[in-house]
């Protein structure tokens, strides 16, 4: 009797809800998510696992590698960079002002979303090249952003700026408008009530809008092919090395630096998930 | 005073970033006049690609719809173990990489793969093929439909459920007449996103299509291949149509969101 | 028809008991209230009785045949729920119909019976002309009156009421309590009602249960309960009603 026990709480637990279907629904959602999502993380984690560590450092101690993890992390980081002050602008403009052309520019923040990122690649090339539009008036300066590392920045700016304003947006549109004027009524300017009151509550959007932005840009692929001008060492990054060793079937090669690119996205998605609930935390006590 | 010059930068900004990148695509496009646009988008290359884009957009979507309601239901109604796991599982293709997530189905689904190669004996090749681009398809699109129903599902109905339950509705009455109504636009939405991706993939896609002209080519993919043929004309023509069905999503968009008040979710 | 309760006990997650041993007969016809605190578990009785929930141990009776493990739709027992959970995309008469139009094969009605019946219903509950309006363009009262019809609509062997008169303000909730009753009485079918109000359960009920942590302290007409409590608990639960 003690031995059925178990089993036989857990069926009534499931049970509790008296609605049908959750037979079927569970079985369609459990077969699927394992065979389109469980068992491919699990290949990488197994071809992983085979490589063992000497062969994985290996790998990840290789010049080329090196250099295009090095390429993809600062690229990110400035176009993230870019995202944080450009989103923050445009989530303001968006919430706090009516002009004409509102709607249009709120719409248009989400067209990176919807465009292919090859079609934004070539975009991109077309614009920035000796004789792009952009790329014509950078020529004279001696600026060149197609085929070099500041095109790979612009790519990444691009595709990923909607996140910056996306999550900031919906923190201003919460503000409340009377703490500012209680700042300006206790003398403070219009930069110490920015400073003081307005960007501290906006810290976990911005938090979460340049992480989504870091992350989406490490990963980015199609936009920057186009534009990189993929020269090793110098402005190949890391998806596209990967590409490389697998047209090479070096599978282990192409597992280790994807499966470095995976931890890295999926370490800082969990340290913005908790940093933000510490920030949210603290906005509760103090209010 | 600083409203003019904040809005002008705003502006300015997304001016130089996102429409001029845009209307660049046409300009080339259309160069060399619209004859030459109409006879590169219906070059038998590019038709092939644009065949095989709307072929895997049309296998995807019905068994997207069919999981997003199944993982929403599952997970709205019920609690059982691993529940949050799911959940955190179902979201995961946001998270990474479209190569990364095109090198597991390799790893796995390809010839040296466990499946693949235990499929290899039946004369079954999961990779290189429609039916590999349509694997990793479902992978980077299986989170839009859920994400987009659960959380309506979440606050709306449960109550009305039950009551149908009580009136004698079976489970698939209670579905389509009771659930069905609450979910529309949220499940068009989501599908209506999923889709989209679905159709502009890149990354995971190059690495399992097996770059076979005319054959495993979808459009995204066509538009390099044109591109690194020196063909621009032909590259930006195709990539025109791609731009438009962008378009297209967000106007469908926007129109949903008027209509459904609760915004989804930018994803 | 009569309903018969024995020994029903149920807990969750193999915690503390929410009903504990609890039996209860409900005669043919008659108006019985749960009254209670929240938490005294009068809400899982109603949800054991409308099979919505399947209790642990002890068994339901309804005319001798056990239904304790007969599914909430094969029950027909109509139920008005506190939210009253209208279906809001659907009309009044839509509503209505929902409980019939459900129905399998021979069973359903035709369209032309179930429109009749629907009238039929409105008219019973004074919304006759009301049948193409929405849940959302009713006021509460009428809202309750729509939930009230659509559980009449399946001719059900039991009429189960979970707190139906709370979200509504003083006036309209006498008013109903008194055109519920009479509703029941017409139909002649046996009732229980869910509350935790005191001097509803007195006004409608032929018979009051007092509820406190699972168990059923005491059963009795109101007057009854009103002479002799025979708890502490019954005693103070009553004089602070009043």
């Amino acid at each position: 009797m003690p031995i059925l026990q178990t089993p036989l709480d857990a069926v009534r637990r499931r049970r509790r809800s008296p609605l049908p279907g959750l037979g079927l629904t569970l079985g369609v959602t459990v077969t699927f998510v394992t065979l389109i999502v469980l068992l491919p993380l699990a290949g990488l984690g197994w071809q992983l696992a085979q490589l063992g560590i000497s062969d994985y450092l290996f790998v990840m101690s290789d010049e080329r590698t090196l250099a295009a993890l090095r390429v993809t992390i600062t690229a990110a980081l400035l176009a993230t960079l870019v995202n944080g002050v450009f989103g923050l602008l445009l989530a303001w403009v968006l919430v706090r002002y009516r002009f004409p052309g509102r709607a249009a520019l709120d719409a248009l923040v989400d067209l990176p979303f919807a465009l292919p990122t090859s079609v934004a690649g070539i975009a991109l090339v077309a614009l920035y090249a000796q004789d792009g539009w952009i790329g014509s008036l950078l020529a004279p300066l001696g600026l060149q952003v197609a085929y070099s590392w500041w095109g790979i920045v612009v790519a990444m700016v691009f595709t990923s700026v909607p996140f910056a304003v996306r999550a900031i947006q919906p923190l201003i549109e919460e503000l409340d408008p009377a703490e500012e004027a209680a700042a300006t009524t206790l003398g403070a300017s219009r930069w110490q009530t920015f400073r003081a009151i307005i960007l501290p509550q906006l810290m976990p959007g911005i938090l979460t809008g340049t992480g989504l932005s870091f992350v989406r840009s490490l990963g980015e692929f199609g936009a920057v092919i186009f534009i990189a001008g993929n020269i090793p060492y110098e402005t190949e990054i890391a998806s596209l090395l990967i590409m490389i060793r697998l047209d090479e079937f070096d599978y282990p090669a192409a597992a280790a630096i994807a499966g470095t690119m995976l931890a890295l996205s999926l370490v800082l998605l969990v340290a913005i998930n908790i940093a933000q609930t510490r920030l949210y935390r603290r906005f509760e006590r103090g209010s | 005073m600083r409203r003019p010059l904040l809005i002008a930068l705003a502006m300015l900004f997304a001016f130089a970033v996102i429409v001029l990148p845009v209307a660049a695509i046409f300009t080339r496009a259309f160069a060399e006049g619209a004859g030459v646009w109409l006879s590169a988008i219906t070059a038998p290359e590019t038709r092939a690609a644009i065949w095989l884009t709307i072929l895997t957009a049309l296998i995807v979507l019905p068994i997207n719809i069919v999981f997003g309601l199944c993982a929403a239901w599952a997970i709205a109604r019920f609690r059982f173990p691993g529940r949050r796991a799911l959940l955190i599982l179902i979201e995961i293709p946001f998270a990474i990489s479209p190569i990364v997530a095109g090198l597991c189905f390799l790893l796995v689904y390809g010839a040296y793969g466990p499946v693949g190669a235990a499929l290899q004996p039946y004369g079954l090749q999961l990779m290189f093929n429609l039916t590999g681009i349509v694997l990793v398809s479902l992978f980077v699109t299986c989170p839009f439909v859920v994400r987009e129903v659960l959380p309506v599902l979440a606050v709306t109905g449960e109550d009305e459920e039950r009551a149908a339950l009580t009136l004698g509705a079976s489970g698939w009455q209670i579905f389509s007449y009771v659930t069905f109504p609450n979910i529309t636009w949220p499940l068009l939405y989501g599908a209506i996103l999923a889709t989209a991706r679905a159709i502009g993939e890149f990354g995971a896609v190059s690495v399992v299509s097996g770059a076979i002209r005319g054959q495993t080519m979808t459009l995204p993919l066509q538009i390099e291949l044109l591109y690194n043929d020196y063909n621009t004309t032909g590259a930006f023509a195709a990539a025109t149509v791609l731009a438009l069905l962008a378009l297209v999503t967000l106007i469908l968009r926007g129109l949903i969101a008027a209509f459904h008040p609760a915004r989804g979710a930018t994803s | 028809m009569s309903l018969r309760i024995e020994n029903l006990s149920k807990s969750f997650d193999g915690g503390t008991s929410v009903l504990d041993d609890v039996s209860l007969t409900v005669a043919e016809g008659e108006f019985v209230a749960l009254l209670g605190p929240s938490g005294s578990g009068k809400t899982t009785l109603l949800n054991a009785i409308s099979g919505l929930l399947s209790p642990d141990r002890g068994r339901i009776l309804l005319d001798g045949e056990d239904i304790t493990h007969l599914p909430a739709g094969k029950r027909r027992f109509g139920m008005v729920f506190q939210s009253y959970a209208l279906f809001r995309h659907m009309s009044v008469a839509q509503n209505v119909e929902f409980g019939l139009r459900v129905l399998k094969g021979a069973e359903r009605p035709s369209k032309s019976a179930r429109r009749a019946r629907v009238a039929e219903l409105l008219d019973l509950i004074e919304m006759g002309d009301l049948g193409d309006r929405y849940p959302a363009q009713l006021s509460g009262g009428q809202q309750q009156r729509v939930a009230m019809a659509r559980a009449l609509a399946i001719d059900p062997r039991l009429l189960l009421l979970d707190e139906p008169f709370s979200a509504l303000d003083a006036q309209v909730r006498q008013t109903l309590r008194a055109s519920v009753r009479e509703l029941q009485r017409k139909v002649g079918v046996a009732a229980i009602l869910v509350t935790h109000d005191q001097t509803e359960a007195f006004a409608i009920a032929d018979r009051v249960a007092v509820m406190n942590e699972g168990l059923i302290d005491q059963i009795g007409s109101p007057e009854e309960l009103r002479a002799a409590p025979a708890t502490p608990f019954v005693r103070s639960f009553l004089e602070a009603g009043t």
